[in-house]
């Protein structure tokens, strides 16, 4: 209906709902759709044609690109903040990272994306507002455009990573191993480096994966601030036309990054934990 | 059963005051007590639970930890007092000069590091010994505190260790620097009985071997009777008696210590003698006392004893008691 448009002739309707397969049950359907993902065909867009494994791949690739500079910033931020304000209780670092762990929680994206766009774009004129270009094409553009967007997505989840690494940190530094270590006379530093943040960073890496799996399905939000083409946008976009090929095809990815995520934890699991071994 | 004490004093403990200041109340955990470590010795202490013990050998080396804090007090070791430290000559002496072993060997390990890297580091941190040497000097010290295969357990994890095995590594780190002194907090409690039997065995073998000074803490005053050269006797954070081992068996001064005596059973005794509890509750550490902590449950408390608290007095050679009555 929406693609012949309101004056469509019943014979136009008949042809294109022939063409889609819509006249077969919705399950045989899915059956259809899923033995042709099997086989690598993931469709064709219903509303350019477009095949829907390229659109997408190039959407992934930039909302992977993506995903990762916000996962970069979140940990530079989260590891000396969520460590230091564990360590020196009662300092400024810790009155600081209880204020940016409160602030990062309570202010919504978007209004952080346009705020920074505001600053540094508008007034400040640092760094472009908008948009995406490839690294390999011009790796300075590509570096200045991606700061912004990925930060704005970095900050809430290092706000959240944070918060978590202090209190396991506060946690640990309680028990009785570390006790041992200090009773050996080792330094403050080797005690927090060798015996202290190994240990920390096994519940911190399910978070991590946790956190990362959700930017992977891209961020509607900030894709949309920054006019950042990834699968976020494509998803929202494909959802508004009733793209449904492009609709499915997106989320599978999603799903599917997932997925690989948590493998990757639980590979990562297995090196920092010596009790579990494959 | 005659020991010979050397009596040089290794470490002087004077007139120690811990307090941890918790959000709601003060804890008086230690509350001034004064004591010395003669060279070669066992001294035993020995408590209920919660009457300060660990909190005392804490204190020796500053390891106590906010909210708790030393109030008062000094810890004389090789003429310097050990809480006016650095905190790097400080660390010089942790697991060098005084070593520590704790109650339990399932956390007191870190579970994420080697056995090996656990051994190793305190010879890297205290001596001049090169990566090789150390390596080998590790090794020597699983084997000599009774751990068969030790190039496979240098590789190990914790996980992969029983608790008995556990707390004969943590005393392989404990003898790693050639201590002077060894403190051993409960470092039977958590293992089962022949396990107990077996690491006390290691650990008397091993005084003799390294020439060390141990306090050794537990609940168990049968345990401290076979081992122990002298005794302390704490009770809320006070030293009640101190003397000799035979003298405190078979002479106790203190009703709280004839109390303790009584709640002993005697393995060697086949008579059906009924063993005693000692009523009431243990002292509430948030309370100052004014008179004698265990005034509630004594039996043989006068008026005085609930308005004064009595100071550790001479009764015998080398026999202290905090009582007024001569009993
Ligand atoms: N971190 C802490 N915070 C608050 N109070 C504490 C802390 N550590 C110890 N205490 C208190 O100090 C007192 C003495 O504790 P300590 O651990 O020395 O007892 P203990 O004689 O070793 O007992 P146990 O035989 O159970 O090991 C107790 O009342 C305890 O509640
Ligand atoms: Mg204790």
């Amino acid at each position: 209906m929406i693609l012949a448009g309101p004056d469509a002739l019943p014979e136009q309707i008949e042809v294109i709902t022939k063409e889609l397969g819509l006249d077969k049950p919705i399950i045989s359907q899915y059956f259809i759709w899923i033995s042709n993902i099997l086989m690598g065909d993931f469709g064709k867009s219903i509303i350019n044609g477009y095949p829907v494994f390229k659109l997408i791949s190039l959407k992934f690739v930039a909302t992977l690109e993506l995903a990762i500079s916000g996962l970069i910033i979140s940990l530079l931020i989260a590891f000396p903040l969520g460590i230091l304000s564990a360590i020196k209780r009662n300092g400024i670092i810790e009155k600081f990272t209880t204020i940016f762990t409160a602030l990062g929680q309570a202010i919504p994206t978007f209004w952080l994306g346009i705020l920074l766009v505001l600053v540094f774009s508008i007034k400040l004129r640092w760094l472009p507002p908008s948009g995406r270009i490839e690294f390999t094409e011009n790796p300075e553009l590509a570096f200045k455009l991606i700061i912004l967007p990925a930060f704005t997505l970095g900050v809430y989840t290092a706000s959240v990573l944070t918060r978590f690494l202090k209190t396991s940190v506060l946690e640990i530094l309680t028990l009785d191993y570390v006790l041992t270590a200090r009773a050996k006379g080792l330094s403050e530093w080797i005690v927090i480096i060798r015996h202290v943040i190994k240990n920390a960073l096994i519940p911190f890496v399910t978070v991590l994966g946790l956190q990362f799996g959700a930017f992977l399905g891209g961020s509607v939000v900030t894709e949309s601030i920054f006019d950042w083409p990834g699968l976020g946008r494509l998803m929202l976009q494909s959802i508004h036309t009733r793209d449904y090929p492009v609709l499915q095809g997106t989320i599978l990815v999603v799903v599917f990054g997932f997925v690989i995520v948590n493998l990757i934890i639980d590979l990562l699991y297995s090196f920092l934990d010596p009790k579990i071994r494959y | 059963m005659k020991r010979q004490i050397d009596k040089e004093i290794v470490l002087s403990v004077k007139n120690l005051i811990v307090k941890f200041f918790t959000k709601n109340k003060v804890v008086n955990a230690v509350n001034g007590i004064n004591y010395n470590l003669y060279k070669g010795e066992i001294l035993g202490i020995v408590g209920e639970s919660g009457s300060g013990k660990s909190v005392n050998v804490l204190s020796i080396t500053n390891l106590i930890r906010p909210p708790g804090k030393i109030v008062e007090g000094e810890i004389i070791y090789d003429s310097k007092n050990i809480l006016n430290l650095s905190s790097k000559e400080l660390r010089k002496i942790r697991g060098k000069e005084i070593a520590n072993i704790f109650q339990d060997p399932m956390s007191s390990l870190n579970p994420v590091l080697k056995i090996g890297t656990q051994i190793i580091e305190s010879i890297l941190k205290h001596t001049n010994i090169n990566k090789k040497n150390s390596i080998k000097r590790t090794l020597e010290l699983i084997n000599n505190v009774g751990i068969p295969s030790a190039k496979e357990r240098y590789f190990n994890h914790p996980h992969q260790l029983s608790g008995g095995m556990r707390q004969r590594i943590m005393i392989a780190i404990g003898l790693s620097c050639d201590p002077k002194i060894l403190i051993a907090d409960e470092p039977t409690t958590a293992l089962d009985v022949t396990i107990q039997a077996q690491i006390v065995d290691l650990i008397q073998d091993l005084k003799i071997q390294y020439n060390m000074s141990i306090i050794w803490i537990t609940h168990d005053l049968g345990l401290l009777a076979g081992i122990a050269d002298r005794i302390i006797v704490m009770y809320a954070g006070r030293i009640m008696e101190e003397a000799n081992v035979i003298e405190l068996y078979e002479n106790p001064k203190h009703p709280y210590t004839k109390a303790l005596l009584q709640s002993t059973p005697d393995l060697n005794d086949d008579s059906e003698k009924k063993l005693h509890t000692i009523e009431g509750y243990p002292p509430d550490m948030t309370q100052e006392f004014v008179g004698c902590p265990f005034f509630d449950r004594c039996l043989y408390k006068e008026n005085i004893c609930n308005q004064n608290n009595p100071d550790l007095r001479q009764v015998n050679t080398a026999h202290n008691i905090a009582c007024h009555i001569d009993i």
